[in-house]
């Protein structure tokens, strides 16, 4: 749903040192998600992780909103 | 046979559990999710699932692998389909053996309940009279929630 909200599955971002709590905000402005933080989860490098973890150069990091499988 | 799969083809239950066929089982219980035609009062016409395909592999591997540890398990396999999904079909299956009944239905149920709590995997339903919406994850009285408005396909 976000990849809908923000027309695209990937993005390739520059940015300032930062957590993965202030690249949503940052993401969140540009795309206007509808999700609030408190509703997602996080992985980076295909592990689950903390919206506090600092990002490093290369990460690829990925927002999971609430899931509903089966 | 332990094995957590993911598919966008039709899921066949004879050929999953086909796989569990062990001499040492005394128990087989399964579980379908299939695609009703009603939800929170919307009659549904169809679902599309999407998926984040590498984590939701791994989620479910380990879903498998907690099963193992925690039950007394012949096997176990599970498989969670994709993509966009008719009225009647089969969106996940679980199957789990066991050498007595109890162990196969606790096991069946916990796996079912992890997939659904833990897979990254998205739910859109489609309706009869409105545009779709996104679905969010069950509580635990079963009952999803939606979520909003979704663009439509």
């Amino acid at each position: 749903m976000l990849a809908e909200q923000a027309n695209c599955t990937e993005q390739v971002i520059q940015t300032n040192p930062c957590s993965c709590a202030q690249l949503y905000e940052q993401l969140q402005q540009e795309h206007c998600f509808s999700l609030p933080l408190s509703q997602l989860r996080v992985v980076v490098n295909e592990e689950f992780t903390t919206m506090d973890r600092l990002l490093q150069e290369d990460d690829e990091v990925v927002f999971i909103p609430p899931v509903s499988g089966g | 046979m332990w094995q957590f799969s993911l598919t966008r083809e039709e899921i066949v239950p004879a050929n999953l559990s086909r796989q569990l066929v062990n001499y040492t089982a005394g128990a087989l219980v399964t579980f379908e999710g299939w695609v009703r035609n009603h939800n929170a009062g919307c009659q549904v016409t169809g679902l599309e699932y999407h998926i984040y395909e590498s984590l939701a592999l791994k989620e479910g591997q380990r879903i498998l692998a907690e099963a193992r540890e925690r039950f007394d398990l012949c096997g176990a396999v599970a498989c969670h389909r994709w993509g966009y999904l008719a009225l009647g079909e089969v969106a996940v299956w679980v199957g789990t053996t066991a050498i007595h009944r109890g162990s196969a239905f606790v096991a069946t149920r916990f796996i079912i309940n992890q997939i659904k709590n833990r897979l990254p995997i998205w739910k859109k339903e489609f309706y009869v009279d409105q545009p779709a919406q996104w679905v969010l994850c069950c509580n635990s009285n079963g009952m999803a929630q939606l979520l909003g408005t979704a663009q439509s396909p």
